[in-house]
């Protein structure tokens, strides 16, 4: 059975510069970070569109969501192993703590004000500020979770951030462990639920929040005008597409089966659609 | 046309397949994939039908992934690997390189050391992949393209006698989709790949990059095909880790739309949500409407 291990480390320090202006080149931990850990390689750095060149597959999802530059490192220990590291500097807090909520799936996290971190499956996940930082612990030998504590403790000290949620996500439940994810375009939406090809939601800002069988997702939009528009087209291309079955809808809601036999209610709000997933049993 | 076959003894298997009409997909689901393998492709006709005495075969696997679920199972390359051995072929060249530790997460590395040690491996095409002319050859356009332009791929490619796709199926963030027609990408430099991603009419323009993959597919069709749909990832793809499901198959063929549109449906997508198969189908690479097509569905 999948082991989830949940820590969370707070540290509390003065703000002393703003942490936008560092690369992640000049934050990752280096072989300096703690004693006895040597750089197998010296630290990789790539920048916008050189990100292909680190992501074999998925650096289409951090451009979407806003990506500044990253750097990757593997740290070797002789007793302890090695870590593999990867930090993502991205071109906001909002766009950070997405990656973050989509990259940790459903592993617990604890809200605290910086940074948040989860581990499970032998991968550390940590959002601080407009950084979000993935440690791989899959060749460690020993003391795991011990040098990871150390790690945030060094990043949260490296760059002091605060962790502001986008406005839309502050409803999210404060819970340790409920399972959310924050989207900021269609491609994310894709790895939570496909509505098809193309974009008939115009995702720009969304919350879904995971719950046993279920999926609610929060689709934002700037304009109530904006939304009942998206949502008159959502309702045709949902009647029209042929990929759902029993539809029935009128302005406010919808309802309608997939083939899967997933049963999607769909609700306009101001300046925002909901649409539950209810899984097939 | 889909038939279905609880399989028994090899024997029963062997005769309906020889007494049936020759299927064009075959899906083998059983707890092993090694035997999988053996059945999928032996429902073919056998490896004997694709590989000559003598032959020089190229095998390319989606292997570079750490997460289960998001690589193909040794075991399906190890069985592929004796068969075509068996079959006669001379040499076998991975056209991807495969790091020796992949070998590593399978039980059966042991007993068949020898026979992988046997095997060549491209070592320089290995994410992510610089141009090099003694090992990848430039290519201005490839007739009958309509958005792929010039590309660097593996020399190889057009050396070998056999080529044999294994993919496995599993979620890709942009296509929805990664399996046979998309593994293609790993004859490419990875500068090559990213112009599927940024020379579109926008920046990572899904229907740019299907178009491209299926273009990509006018470079040499593979001979077989050999889907890994044991354990897939369904999420977060292609590199993981995400939701997984387990659909526990085998499948073999040689129409790369065809697989891909069947495989997808198997792991739970839409067939229609793949933009390549249409535009394979477009391109005449194949038939998207697999039903029309002879499948035959084993459980071991």
């Amino acid at each position: 059975m999948k082991q989830k291990i949940l820590f969370i480390f707070l540290i509390v320090c003065g703000i002393a510069f703003s942490s936008k202006g560092q690369t992640a080149q000049e934050v990752i931990p280096g072989p300096e970070w703690q004693e006895g850990w040597a750089a197998s390689y010296e630290v990789m750095s790539y920048e916008g569109d050189d990100l292909f060149f680190l992501i074999n597959g998925g650096a289409d999802l951090y451009m979407e969501y806003g990506f500044a530059d990253v750097a990757a490192v593997e740290l070797s220990h002789p007793e302890k192993g090695n870590l593999y590291i990867e930090l993502y500097r991205m071109d906001s807090d909002s766009a950070a703590f997405g990656i973050f909520s989509l990259r940790k799936g459903d592993i617990s996290v604890k809200i605290y004000p910086a940074p948040w971190a989860a581990y499970g499956d032998d991968v550390l996940h940590v959002w601080n500020g407009n950084f979000y930082m993935m440690v791989s612990g899959g060749q460690m030998k020993t003391a795991t979770l011990e040098t990871f504590t150390k790690l945030v403790a060094y990043l949260a000290d490296k760059v002091p951030a605060e962790n502001e949620l986008p406005a839309v996500a502050r409803q999210l439940p404060d819970s340790e462990s409920s399972h959310y994810a924050y989207l900021m375009g269609p491609l994310a939406l894709n790895n939570i639920y496909s509505f098809g090809p193309g974009d008939v939601f115009h995702t720009r800002e969304a919350v879904v929040l995971f719950e046993e069988n279920q999926k609610h997702l929060n689709f934002y939009y700037e304009s109530e005008p904006l939304a009942k528009e998206v949502f008159a087209g959502v309702r045709a291309y949902m009647e029209n597409s042929g990929r759902f079955n029993d539809f029935q809808g009128d302005q406010r809601s919808f309802h309608a089966v997939d083939r899967r036999g997933n049963r999607l209610l769909g609700k306009s709000g101001e300046k925002m659609i909901q649409v539950t997933v209810e899984e097939a049993e | 046309m889909i038939k279905q076959v609880y399989f028994l003894m090899g024997l029963l298997f062997a005769g309906l397949i020889a007494s049936a009409e020759k299927p064009d997909i075959v899906s083998v689901k059983g707890p092993d994939a090694f035997v999988s393998t053996q059945h999928a492709v032996g429902g073919l006709g056998g490896m004997e039908q694709f590989v000559r005495p003598g032959n020089t075969v190229g095998i390319l696997v989606n292997s570079g992934f750490r997460e289960k679920g998001a690589y193909v199972d040794p075991d399906v390359v190890i069985a592929a690997i004796k068969m075509a051995f068996e079959a006669g072929a001379d040499d076998i060249v991975f056209l991807q390189h495969i790091v020796p530790e992949y070998w590593e997460r399978t039980e059966l590395e042991p007993q068949y050391r020898e026979m992988i040690a046997r095997t060549r491996t491209i070592e320089i095409n290995q994410f992510p992949s610089e141009f090099h002319e003694d090992y990848f050859m430039q290519i201005e356009h490839l007739e009958g393209a309509l958005a792929l332009g010039e590309m660097e791929v593996v020399k190889e490619i057009f050396e070998i006698d056999v080529f044999i796709n294994i993919p496995i199926a599993k979620n890709h963030t942009l296509t929805t989709l990664t399996n046979s027609m998309k593994n293609l990408m790993g004859l490419k430099t990875r500068a090559s790949n990213v112009k599927f991603h940024l020379d579109g009419p926008d920046r990572n323009d899904p229907d740019y990059l299907a178009q491209s993959i299926a273009d990509l597919n006018l470079l040499r069709p593979a001979d077989l095909i050999i889907s890994d749909v044991t354990y897939s990832i369904i999420t977060n793809g292609p590199s993981g880790p995400g939701e997984t499901v387990a659909p526990g198959k085998v499948v073999a063929g040689i129409d790369p739309v065809a697989m891909d549109a069947y495989c997808a449906e198997l792991i739970g997508f839409f067939a229609e949500d793949v933009l390549s198969v249409e535009k394979g189908y477009l391109l005449g690479l194949g038939e998207k409407d697999y039903q029309k097509l002879t499948i035959v569905e084993v459980e071991l």
